[in-house]
């Protein structure tokens, strides 16, 4: 029963006390009516139908877990209008439903505002000022009010005062539950901001890291050479061309990788979607890493031909790229197997290797952002890659999934959806 | 040529290959290994170099197990040891057991290694 617990945010502190009160309210309207009600059918069965409604509402609440909160205020509210109008008259029935319309729109269209405080005034005011005007509410003054020995007028006189009391009471549960909603925001903020502080802090950290070996080796070739410390044979000459070349693409891709993954933290990943086909894509980043491995490790591509698709190229070379590597260093030089298939709706790309695999336990994180400063063995880099393939793909309106037997490899599987529209990351 | 080898201990090949460059240019022989595992066998095979050129971060063995492993056997401990390390806290925050020539904190002074290696390796006749 969540819906009666310590709230935890906004909407929940506004529609359980909004439940509460309601259920409250009608509770105590029933009570009235059954005192004060026209005649006595009325009294009976207004009286039996309120609570009747308050304890449907109350069973639904209960079931919904607190969901149908707005729902059934709606409802409520309906029900309470008549019932009010079949007891009291018409004009104090209105009234009601304005403010409990109020309510219930402050619930629906989100935070408590000033608006919504001004509101619920309005509507007690209101309620008051109808309730003169149409003589519910009498002077209760001894002598000056309606005729002596007339009990109902007393009666009705007490009827007001507790609808007063109840106006006033919901004002300042609005009031209280918007300074509880800009609280509870408050520390939310707090926590995500200091989650989000902490986060950067290991990413530049991680980030200096990586960058600074590619530096030291454009440093040693180029002071080498530049203080002839590295005699300027041809031999050495191209061998340092061949370091500092191979090390600024380094670092370019670093750069990029950076960017792209600061653009998913922030949720600026934007894609460059165009009309692409996969195979070729694919067939690229093997080659690439064939020629790299020296073929110490063979990998298998099975590709059903050309795979059509709308999908940012650039990106998707990335998730092929960071899954083959990924495969690749923890495919224990196994042979790898990257497949193609498609269907009218979608393309799934499989890839396959046969190292150790991945435990049971780490499969819920094996997409996570890992930072790789406690120098595990055998990791290199930011340890963003499979989280920036999972961000890519979702980015695309797609899946990726692990599958895992320990000792017997790991499979990874994305799915995208032929057409993207595209997403945000 | 009367100067001792230096050991190279790095998991980054391009690394590896510039320093090689640069030593073995000075006149130095150049032993390498790419773990703190692969340096342990060279050294206990017998190779003997007048300073090891140590990583932190590294695959199978890193540099902080290796100092360890040297600090408790005396055949090793002598062996005069420059850490050049990635992240510049990294040797501050978790400093490796034994005597510790000096860190290098990459990207580093070529000068500033050359005359350390210098000092505890000599120079060579060349």
């Amino acid at each position: 029963m969540s819906w009666l617990s310590t709230s935890h945010t906004w909407r929940d502190v506004a529609g359980r006390r909004v439940a509460r009160s309601t259920v409250g309210a009608q509770l105590l309207f029933a009570l009235v009516a059954a005192v004060v009600g026209r005649d006595e059918l009325h009294r009976t069965w207004v009286a039996g139908v309120l609570v009747a409604f308050a304890a449907a509402m109350l069973a639904a609440l209960v079931v919904t877990d607190g969901r149908a909160v707005a729902w059934a205020v709606v409802v409520d509210l309906v029900l309470v209008a008549i019932c009010a109008a079949a007891a009291f008259g018409l004009a104090s029935s209105f009234s009601l439903v304005g403010g409990g319309a109020l309510f219930v729109a402050r619930v629906l269209l989100g935070k408590p505002s000033m608006w919504a405080t001004f509101a619920v005034l309005l509507a007690g005011v209101s309620t008051v000022a109808t309730l003169f005007v149409t003589g519910v509410l009498p002077v209760a003054v001894p002598g000056a009010g309606p005729a002596a020995g007339d009990p109902t007028a007393w009666a009705r006189t007490t009827f007001t005062a507790f609808l007063v009391i109840a106006v006033i009471g919901q004002l300042v549960d609005v009031v209280i539950a918007q300074m509880e909603a800009s609280v509870l925001e408050g520390e939310e903020a707090l926590r995500r901001a200091q989650r989000a502080i902490r986060a950067r802090d290991d990413f530049l950290a991680l980030a200096s890291h990586e960058l600074r070996t590619p530096l030291a080796v454009l440093r040693v070739a180029a002071e080498g050479l530049e203080s002839e410390r590295v005699a300027r044979t041809p031999e050495n000459l191209d061998r340092s061309i061949g370091l500092i070349l191979r090390n600024v693409e380094r670092l370019s891709l670093l750069v990029a990788r950076l960017v792209d993954a600061m653009a998913v933290q922030s949720g600026r990943l934007t894609l460059n979607l165009a009309e692409v086909d996969l195979t070729p894509i694919v067939a690229r980043v093997v080659q690439r890493f064939d020629a790299l491995a020296a073929r110490t490790t063979v990998i298998d591509l099975d590709l059903p031909g050309p795979v059509v698709g709308r999908w940012d190229p650039v990106r998707i070379e990335i998730v092929v790229q960071n899954l083959v590597a990924n495969a690749r260093r923890y495919g224990e030089g196994g042979p790898i197997r990257v497949s193609l298939e498609e269907d009218r709706r979608s393309v799934r790309l499989v890839v396959r290797d046969r190292g150790q695999g991945i435990a049971a336990a780490d499969l819920p994180y094996v997409f996570d952002w890992r930072l790789r400063a406690e120098a595990t063995p055998a990791a290199s880099g930011l340890g963003l890659g499979l989280f920036m393939v999972r961000a890519i793909v979702g980015a695309h309106g797609g899946t990726v999934q692990v599958a895992s037997e320990p000792g017997h490899g790991a499979v990874f599987t994305v799915e995208l959806p032929r057409w993207t529209e595209g997403k945000r990351a | 040529m009367n100067a001792l080898p230096v050991l190279i201990v790095d998991d980054e090949p391009d690394l590896v290959e510039a320093l090689s460059m640069l030593l073995e240019s000075a006149g130095y022989e150049v032993l390498t290994a790419r773990d703190g595992r692969e340096a342990l066998a060279l050294l206990r095979a017998g190779a003997k170099p007048g300073l090891v050129l140590l990583d932190l971060m590294m695959p199978v063995l890193d540099g902080w197990t290796f100092c360890e492993i040297r600090a408790a056997d005396p055949a090793l401990a002598a062996v005069p040891v420059v850490v050049i390390t990635g992240a510049g806290t990294e040797a501050a925050v978790r400093p490796p057991v034994g005597p510790i020539e000096r860190v290098f904190d990459k990207p580093f002074e070529v000068e500033a290694l050359l005359a350390i290696v210098a000092r505890r390796c000599g120079t060579p006749d060349r």
